[in-house]
């Protein structure tokens, strides 16, 4: 039977290897391996640092692609061949010999297999000769044999399986074809990882990335799913034995081929079955833990002050004894704290003897005979062995949020929370694997997140050889066995350990440590050249950002400590700390491989074929080199956009690199029980607006985050918004702005300079403790007449926002005593129903230290005078939470004029009349008004429309794309456009005339006029200086109808526009805008009516 | 060698009565299977060859039943269908290797033996490199025996073997056949050319509307259509009359008339006289006389 199988085999091979079809495939997909290697990992092209770093990743990418193409040639060389099958003609001959019909079709299904198999051999052959050329890595052997095993067999075994038996079913190859195509689009495009990747056959979402400290990220997803479909792949294929049109021949292999498809299918229905299990698990588990929460959330707690955790690692567990020293919080027999409901708890003690205590789940009630009073002390020692199941971990984080993909790379890395492996552990507090008092994550109130400050003392028992990583100083007490000093509470504790080696400096009193896992010091001749600079630079950033946020780092160490590439964290609403931060240390993923930049030595090399560094020297290169590595810890947010035919969207996450927590959040705690979220909204504060993407962002999107944030804020309370299930990018973002807004607030009423140091020193004086609010409030009372908890209320549970008109800025030259200086002066009033306040910076913004607050109760107006001595180029108003669009405003000085002011001074003043922006005797009528009207057409496409349903119109205002205009009248908003609140106008593509705006004017009297329109310059005029076109109106007046134009060109300015003076006669004037013109859009924004004599 | 057929049925899902009752036995040597298109020669050479099941019945090969053995049955057949034009991209003694592999040839030395041998045998040695899709009709019929012959099978069964072949071709394959007939092995030939028969086989069996009309050696054929041939020599109009009482087999033209040659019991009224009949007579004679009488 082998030697007919062989046989079939080697001549069909030789059948495919000769259609062209498969000719072309190959040479296509090893063309394009080709040069993706070129791109990603020669020196010639861009190098993605992650193929380097983890060289079995080379291999994968390798198959990745290749599998693509080949799970889809598959099923038509599959379908090829029984098609073939089905002629009379030579197979007729081949039909008549003696061979069993078991044995022709898997001689059929080796043929293609086995060739494929060849294609794979070339394809690796391909990325080992691109591996063993590249540098600063090293080749993994064994990842030239997994990644085919796993990837390529299984797929093309579950591809020729499903494609023959379908070919045996339907027996129409064009049918066959149609069908298997759209179930491989369909589980391409829209299954994707559903059910955890079941339906991904062909591993193009399935994380497959091994690290080279703990290897496959979910082995058991692997190989389950994985055997699931070469089960079925087979079980396919004996089925298209017996469904074989031909008489069979051995009754006996019949017989066989039936039992193994049953077996085979009843295997993969097994695996299947399993997966989806432990699918449903993980959905379930964290559900049920979220009702347990909920359940208990008000049970009495033990407030821990000490804990002393003596934890010995195993190969596969740990086993932990824990004494604990607390505070009853309330009087009760039971009380309640969380662990990881992988860990089994062996005994629990009070005062040394054995108390009763019961487990369900992540929770551990410990149950005393009697009532406990609140205040009692109580010494309890708890002891538990066990993994960490890390489906108990993030239970607040949806599934989607879970599995998806979460960086940029062609496949996914994968996510893993907590590590418990043969080589490598990682616990963090997320994974709940010391004690903690309380529940955990609960939708019922907040109140169950509270960050406290507790002194661990943690010795560890390590695996031979190991070393422990965890925040404090590292002490060998006997072989294998350590423990961690520190003088100071911690909010969390975390721990790894590894084969560990550390590298480090010592500047100014300040250790900075990389610990690494044993031969990943790639990092340790990066900067050859400024070997002696370095440590100052590194110094100078952190003492410039000290400066900057006027806080100081609260430890004496930083380590970045290295941990398998897939660990990771999500973003919270209740804390802005990642799990990847520590008190004093970082987590940081394999070798760094999440960014090119991470590759010192290569993105030197890189960045030096850039223009602006071609002429840079050796160490200035490594200086922009360290420089852009140590903005990673200071940049807030990651970016991410995605831009399609409704517009770009844009996705905000927190850096999970962002060092800021350090300064507050692992130090620091504004602690208040009411409103928990106080500590958050305190620290974006403290922060400062760092939270805004840059410009383009806002230009593509049409808003910015803090833009839609104040469109929430319009219509829900704080309070309602932090209850919202989804959205979390939204929340954050409104916790950000409501935050920075409070306490900016604050800052305007008391003095800005002294609030600010005021609040540097009490954080130095309250580190490593909690700050209740009612002491926080009290001292600022005392300091500065303040009283918060009376706002609070207001705060949280009314819908409240101010709304800020705002004159346009006057720069002139002044004398102040006798110097001269500028003086920039302008006017604002409040006309929102809430207090507010407004971020005024003069541009340039050199040292970031020149904002100034402006503080406005509702209806208030003030008139503002700023001195400076450089001259100003412009001024920028940011209105915070307010009800303006944009809500940052820019204007830029065209020319700074003289006055005769004497002993002109800084300052504010209250002016009784509100400020107005439509004078006496003028009619302005923007496109926000009513009577304002455009036509709206229908696209016209069937195909566009069946092809891009219309989605749900999300948020009024678009981008500003003048590259790709809309085709109908669409709203925008500028800080350019003129608007009261709402910076706004209408746009539209250049076009022949026949879409126009209108704007009903009403006028009192009758008589003559003269009429302006408000002109905006787009940014087509910056890029193009021979720009030039005209915007055509049509005004019906008195004696007729004029067709007044403006020329728009690049020299041609901005702002109110003239169209003439005419006389109206009707009451009402309608004047209109039409989209015929040769520049790229239109903008239709307002008209201004000046009455005449 | 001893194909014993017995009492074989076939009707195929549509209705139709392929085969009804077919009896034969089939020994050593060329037997000829005779019978216009749809006769049901194709429907009997396909089950013979293990390609599809009779309705009822059996094929019992050297004692054994065929359905039962089709291991044995199908390791002694060599085969050649009725449409052999379709060639997978394999040159032409690839296709020859894949056959005798296939056919349990697996020691390569012989194989490579026995694939030149044939291709020498059938002609085809200096093309034995060039695809076989490239080959000609006839190359292509005579690459389809070789495939058929190749390790020596005891049954050879060919269906239709020289339909569509010009006359040179058609005697050389003839001519391969009746050579290979004389060797100790069966060999099967379909065909509705009489031709094809008459020169080489020793049996015959003649097959209508699924029946079997007629089952011996062709010179019993030919015997039984004795004095029911006759030469009519016809004038211009008698010959339009003839054509329509008789059964025509040939016409002559002649000096003075027609000379035409027809199948009947008797011929009254014109000027005939008896003929020795060949096996094209007979086969016209069986078939449109007697059976149509029946």
């Amino acid at each position: 039977m082998a030697s007919t199988i062989l046989t079939i085999a080697k001549y069909e091979r030789k059948i495919l290897l000769r259609s062209w079809f498969f000719r072309i495939f190959t040479a296509l997909t090893l063309f394009f391996i080709f040069v993706f290697n070129m791109g990603q990992i020669s020196e010639v092209g861009d190098r993605t640092w992650i193929y380097r770093a983890v060289p079995s990743n080379m291999p994968y990418v390798a198959i990745y692609l290749l599998n693509i193409g080949q799970a889809i040639i598959a099923v038509f060389l599959s379908a090829e061949f029984i098609k073939r099958d089905r002629k009379q003609d030579t197979t007729e001959v081949f039909y008549v010999r003696s061979m069993s019909n078991a044995s022709y079709i898997l001689g059929k299904a080796w043929s293609i297999l086995s060739l494929f198999l060849l294609v794979n051999i070339a394809a690796l052959l391909l990325s080992l000769i691109f591996n063993s050329l590249a540098v600063n890595t090293y080749i993994d052997w064994q990842a030239f044999l997994y990644y085919p095993v796993l990837i390529s067999i299984p797929t093309l075994v579950f591809i020729i399986g499903l494609s023959s038996l379908m070919m045996s079913i339907i027996r129409n190859q064009a049918l066959t074809f149609v069908i298997l195509v759209g179930y491989i689009f369909t589980s391409l495009i829209y299954l994707k990882s559903s059910f955890n990747y079941l339906f991904d056959y062909m591993v193009f979402y399935q994380p497959m990335f091994h690290s080279q400290i703990t290897g496959f990220g979910d082995w058991e997803t692997i190989w389950t799913l994985r055997g699931m479909y070469t089960c079925f792949g087979l079980g396919f294929i004996f089925i298209t034995i017996l469904l074989l049109n031909r008489l069979p021949q051995s009754k006996l292999q019949n017989l066989m081929s039936a039992i193994l498809a049953i077996v085979f299918i009843g295997g993969g229905i097994y695996l299947g079955n399993q997966h989806l299990n432990r699918y449903y698990q993980s959905i379930e588990l964290p559900q049920q833990m979220i009702a347990l929460n909920n359940e208990y959330l008000s049970n009495a707690q033990i407030d821990i002050n000490d804990h002393e955790i003596l934890l010995t690692q195993a190969a596969d567990g740990i086993s932990v004894e824990s004494k604990m020293i607390g505070k009853t919080k309330a009087e009760s027999k039971e009380f309640v704290f969380n662990l990881n409901p992988g860990l089994n708890v062996t005994a629990v003690k009070v005062e040394g003897q054995p108390i009763k205590f019961e487990r369900k789940l992540q929770l551990l009630l410990i149950q005393f005979d009697k009532v406990i009073p609140a205040e009692t002390t109580i010494n309890l020692q708890v002891n538990y062995a066990g993994s960490i199941d890390e489906k108990a971990m993030f239970i607040d984080v949806d599934q989607k949020t879970k599995s998806k993909k979460s960086d940029n790379f062609l496949f996914d890395i994968g996510r893993r929370y907590a590590f418990i492996h043969p080589n490598f552990l990682l616990l963090t507090q997320e994974a709940q694997w010391y004690l903690q008092a309380g529940v955990g994550y609960s939708t019922v109130s907040a109140s169950w997140f509270r960050k406290d400050f507790i002194d661990y003392k943690l010795t560890v028992k390590t695996l031979p050889g190991m070393i422990p990583v965890s925040p404090g100083q590292l002490k060998n007490l006997a072989e294998d066995t350590y423990s961690f000093e520190r003088n100071f509470a911690i909010p969390q504790l975390s721990l790894s350990i590894g084969n560990y080696q550390k590298k480090s400096l010592e500047i100014d009193s300040l250790e900075f440590s990389v610990y690494h896992i044993e031969g990943h010091d790639y990092f340790k001749d990066a900067f050859p050249d400024i070997r002696d600079t370095l440590p100052s630079i590194i110094l100078e950033r952190l003492r410039d950002y000290e400066r900057k946020t006027d806080l100081k780092y609260p430890f004496k160490e930083f380590s970045i400590v290295e941990v398998p590439g897939q660990f990771k964290s999500f973003d919270r609403t209740w804390t802005s700390i990642h799990q990847n931060n520590q008190p004093g240390l970082v987590y940081f993923p394999e070798k760094a491989l999440f960014s090119r930049r991470n590759d010192f030595n290569g993105y030197s090399k890189r960045i030096k074929r850039w223009g602006r560094n071609r002429n840079k020297t050796k160490e200035e290169l490594q200086i922009t080199v360290l420089y852009e590595f140590l903005d990673l810890f200071y940049r807030f947010k990651d970016v991410d956009t995605n831009s399609n035919s409704q517009g770009t969207e844009v996705e905000e996450t927190i850096n999970p690199y962002y060092q800021f927590v350090q300064f507050y959040e692992m130090s620091n705690n504004l602690d208040s029980e009411y409103w928990p979220v106080l500590n958050r909204v305190f620290e974006s504060y403290l922060r400062g607006s760092k939270n805004e993407g840059p410009e383009w962002v806002r230009r593509n999107s049409g808003s910015t985050q803090n833009e839609l944030a104040n469109m929430v804020l319009q219509e829900k309370t704080f309070a309602e918004i932090l209850n919202l299930k989804e959205n979390q990018e939204l929340i954050d973002n409104v916790i950000e702005l409501k935050g920075e807004t409070l306490f900016s607030m604050i800052q305007a009423k008391a003095d800005t300079d002294q609030f600010r140091t005021f609040i540097s020193e009490l954080l130095v004086e309250t580190r490593f403790q909690n700050l209740p609010f009612e002491e926080f409030n009290e001292r600022l009372q005392k300091e500065f007449g303040v009283d918060l908890s009376n706002q609070m209320e207001k705060w949280f549970n009314e819908i409240q926002l101010s709304r800020y008109r705002i004159s346009t800025p006057i720069a002139e030259k002044v004398l102040a005593g006798n110097k001269e200086m500028i003086r920039v002066s302008f006017k604002v009033t409040n006309d929102g129903a809430a207090e507010g306040v407004i971020k005024v910076t003069l541009r340039p913004d050199e040292n970031s230290d020149n904002e100034k607050l402006l503080y406005l109760e509702p209806g208030q107006t003030k008139e503002a005078f700023y001195l400076t001595v450089k001259e100003p180029t412009g001024i920028h108003f940011n209105t915070l939470s307010s009800g303006n669009l944009p809500n940052q405003i820019e204007y830029n000085f065209e020319q700074i004029g003289k006055s005769s002011a004497k002993n002109a001074k800084e300052e504010e003043s209250i002016i009784e009349e509100p400020l107005v922006l439509v004078n006496k005797g003028e009619i302005i009528v923007d496109n926000e008004s009513p009577d304002f009207e455009f036509s709206h057409f229908e696209e016209v496409s069937r195909l566009r429309k069946w092809l891009k349903p219309k989605e749900g119109d999300g948020f009024k205002y678009k981008g500003t794309r003048v590259w790709r205009p809309p085709l109908n009248w669409t709203a925008t908003t500028n800080d350019k456009f003129f608007g009261e609140f709402i910076r706004s106008a209408f746009y539209i593509k250049a076009g022949d005339g026949s879409k126009s705006v209108k704007w009903k004017i009403p006028i009192e009297e009758p008589g003559r006029y003269e009429v302006y329109y408000h002109v905006y310059k787009d940014r087509s005029f910056r890029w193009n200086r021979d720009t030039k076109g005209n915007y055509h109106f049509s005004i019906p007046h008195q004696n007729g109808t004029d067709h007044p134009t403006i020329e728009l060109s690049r020299q041609s300015p901005p702002g109110w526009t003239a169209l003439g003076d005419y006389t109206f006669s009707s009451d009402t004037v309608t004047i209109s805008l039409s989209n015929e013109t040769k520049l790229r859009a239109i903008f239709a924004d307002a008209i201004k009516l000046v009455k005449m004599d | 060698m001893n194909i014993s057929i017995q009492g074989l049925h076939k009707k195929y899902p549509n209705g139709n009565q392929a085969l009804k009752d077919v009896n034969l036995e089939i020994k050593e040597g060329m037997f000829g299977l005779l019978g216009p298109n749809g006769a049901g020669k194709s429907s009997l050479i396909r089950i013979l060859v293990s390609l599809m099941k009779p309705s009822s019945g059996q094929v019992i090969v050297n004692g054994k039943d065929a359905a039962k053995n089709r291991a044995y049955v199908r390791s002694m057949l060599g085969y050649l269908p009725q449409d052999f034009s379709f060639f997978s991209n394999l040159k032409t003694y690839e296709f020859l290797d894949y056959s005798a592999r296939l056919a349990g040839m697996n020691s390569r030395r012989k194989r490579n033996q026995a694939v030149d041998k044939l291709l020498e045998d059938v002609g085809l040695f200096d093309v034995r490199s060039r695809k076989a899709s490239k080959l000609s009709g006839g190359m292509k019929r005579r690459l389809g025996i070789a495939q058929a012959l190749i390790n020596e099978p005891q049954i050879i069964i060919v269906d239709e073997p020289t339909t569509g072949l010009d006359p040179e071709e058609r005697i050389r394959f003839r001519n391969l056949l009746a050579r290979l007939g004389s060797q100790d092995v069966s060999i099967i030939l379909s065909t509705h050319i009489v031709a094809d028969i008459s020169s080489i086989c020793e049996h015959m069996a003649l097959l209508n509307k699924g029946q079997i009309a007629f089952s011996g050696p062709p010179e019993e054929l030919i015997r039984q259509a004795q004095g029911h041939v006759w030469s009519i020599y016809a004038t211009e109009k008698e010959y339009l009359e003839i054509n329509q009482k008789y059964e025509v087999v040939a016409t002559v033209m002649m000096k003075d008339g027609w000379k035409i040659t027809v199948v009947a019991d008797e011929v009254i009224g014109y000027d005939a006289e008896p003929v020795h009949p060949n096996l094209e007579h007979a086969y016209v004679y069986f078939v449109e006389h007697t059976l149509k009488k029946v």
